[in-house]
């Protein structure tokens, strides 16, 4: 288990918070990474909130940011990082600092993606995490709509397809079916899907899989993330898949990486000063 | 003047390939900027095709991708640098050239904006150059979509402003107001504004002034272009307004920082 209070010997770099959004039962990989990152002399503070009890993402988020506030030292520039869903939170509490002026210098995601529209209805993601018909046409739309212009007739034919998937599918599987749902993830994943994420000006460095890039990609490198990422992001590929990225022996390189870019950040000749 | 056929100068870096989009005549500044850029050592192509003839943006852009690649020695990297109109012919000249596998080494763009949709509508811009009524809507439509989502009725009620305003006018202005059209730009303007811009996933340094910012694009430093760099930007925030950007006394800062990235860019390839 991490101890947030434990600092690493003579940090060379302002202290790391990263926000975790899956509990240590369901991704152990990420607390073995942050580990490991501290064995290089990194001070990391593991930023984790339950999602238990939360109304929303946005909810959720804050009382991260609050997380942030009470282990944050005065003066010192603020390093923030996040994978997976960590890195979706992630971008709601770099929203938030930015609105109240504390923006992070440097701030990194790993690996985080959001599906994409078409992927939400062909997987019935939309169904199963109860997303609110509003944002499910705002999904739609937005693949009518440039960059993407996808036809009209391709929209609703799509649609239908679901539907009648949906429809025929209603005898074995029920509406909305529980079988579906994964009790250790349902709950962080519905207050994500849930959630519609706002851009954000602060520069993010993405660190991107690979096999995420062919499987997820869809021709977007940033995974779906950049019209989220409005003051710029950097591509860096990783080797491996979403899971194994963070785990030896492919972490190794995916920190010092990590490290190398927040140490130009804080010597003022990362990419983006 | 600006002269492409003038004999290389000496230089560390690769041939910096420069897209216009504006004549001389239309902007005579952009031409002095790349010959700034020169006397500081760097050989600038000045990439410069007629949009005469064409009927699509897309047709305009194809003609600058096949001047590139006329131009452009196979196995050298290709740097490239658009301003303004240059630069959103190089978007779709660059997704050209991704299409074909030449992927270019260093991209550059100074102040170039994506079209906002409600400075469009209130600004009349669909109407007047003529944007075909399904476009119009697909434009509007961006506005209701991640991640601004504004809501259907504020999207409905600022179409129905401007209707009002329009029929208004009417009688004062005329149907699509010819006094409205600038010559020298209407038509290279027109083929844009009638253009759906795809992606492109070579990541690219954007050059943005940030009173253009402020000014088109509030809260939004990417200048409304963060969906179609979809390789990743990097932003440079430069002094001076649109127009005077590329000018002394605010071009020598912005010429040394693009020379930095490109620098940055050709050492990150060897490494």
């Amino acid at each position: 288990m991490i101890d947030p209070t434990v600092s690493s010997p003579q940090p060379t770099l302002p202290v790391l918070f990263s926000v975790r959004g899956w509990s240590e039962e369901v991704n152990p990989a990420y607390i073995t990474f942050v580990d490991e990152m501290r064995a290089t002399g990194v001070e990391v503070v593991d930023t984790y909130v339950s999602p238990a009890g939360f109304a929303d993402f946005g909810a959720w988020a804050h009382a991260v940011v609050e997380r942030i506030d009470s282990h944050r030292r005065e003066q010192s520039p603020l390093h923030l990082m996040g994978y997976c869903l960590g890195g979706k939170l992630g971008v709601v509490v770099v929203r938030e600092l930015e609105d109240k002026g504390m923006a992070p210098s440097y701030f990194g995601i790993i690996d985080v993606y959001d599906s994409s529209a078409a992927r939400r209805l062909a997987s019935g993601l939309d169904s199963l995490y109860e997303v609110p018909w509003r944002r499910r046409l705002q999904s739609l739309v937005a693949r009518m709509a440039p960059p993407d212009s996808e036809e009209f007739g391709s929209v609703v034919r799509s649609v239908l397809r679901r539907s009648v998937r949906s429809v025929r599918e209603l005898p074995t599987r029920g509406w909305r079916s529980r079988k579906r749902r994964k009790p250790a993830t349902y709950s962080e994943l519905r207050l994500a899907f849930r959630w519609g994420l706002k851009r954000i000006v602060t520069p993010t460095h993405c660190y991107v899989a690979l096999e995420m890039i062919k499987g997820r990609g869809e021709g977007d490198l940033s995974l779906n993330m950049g019209k989220y990422l409005g003051g710029g992001f950097s591509i860096t590929k990783i080797e491996g898949t979403h899971e194994n990225c963070i785990a030896p022996p492919l972490s190794a390189a995916l920190i010092e990486r990590i490290n190398t870019d927040r140490r130009a950040v804080a010597a003022g000749e990362g990419a983006f000063q | 003047m600006s002269d492409t056929t003038a004999d290389p100068v000496t230089s560390a870096f690769p041939v910096l390939y420069s897209v216009r989009g504006w004549s001389e005549e239309v902007n005579p500044a952009y031409i002095t900027f790349v010959d700034e850029m020169r006397a500081t050592g760097v050989e600038v192509i000045d990439i410069f095709t007629d949009h005469e003839g064409c009927s699509t943006f897309g047709e305009w852009a194809q003609r600058v991708t096949n001047e590139i690649l006329e131009r452009h020695q196979q196995g050298e990297p290709l740097h490239l640098l658009g301003y303004c109109a240059g630069g959103s012919l190089l978007t779709e000249a660059v997704r050209r050239l991704e299409t074909l596998g030449v992927l270019p080494e260093y991209l550059g763009f100074i102040d170039v904006r994506g079209g906002n949709p409600k400075e469009r509508l209130a600004r009349g811009f669909d109407s007047q150059f003529q944007v075909g009524l399904m476009q119009r809507v697909r434009f509007q439509l961006v506005r209701l979509t991640p991640p601004d989502r504004e809501s259907l009725a504020a999207v409905l009620r600022s179409v129905a402003r401007r209707s009002v305003r329009s029929t208004l006018e009417l009688r004062t202005r005329g149907w699509r107001s010819s006094k409205r059209h600038l010559p020298a730009i209407h038509a290279q303007a027109r083929l844009a504004a009638n253009w759906e811009f795809n992606s492109v996933t070579t990541p690219a340094f954007a050059y943005n002034c940030q009173i253009a910012i402020n000014k088109y694009w509030p809260g939004n430093p990417s200048l409304g272009r963060a969906a179609l760099l979809r390789g990743g930007y990097i932003i440079r925030y430069i002094d001076g307004t649109h127009e005077t950007c590329i000018a002394p006394e605010y071009s020598a800062d912005l010429i040394a920082r693009i020379a930095a990235d490109r620098d940055a860019v050709a050492r990150s390839a060897t490494s």
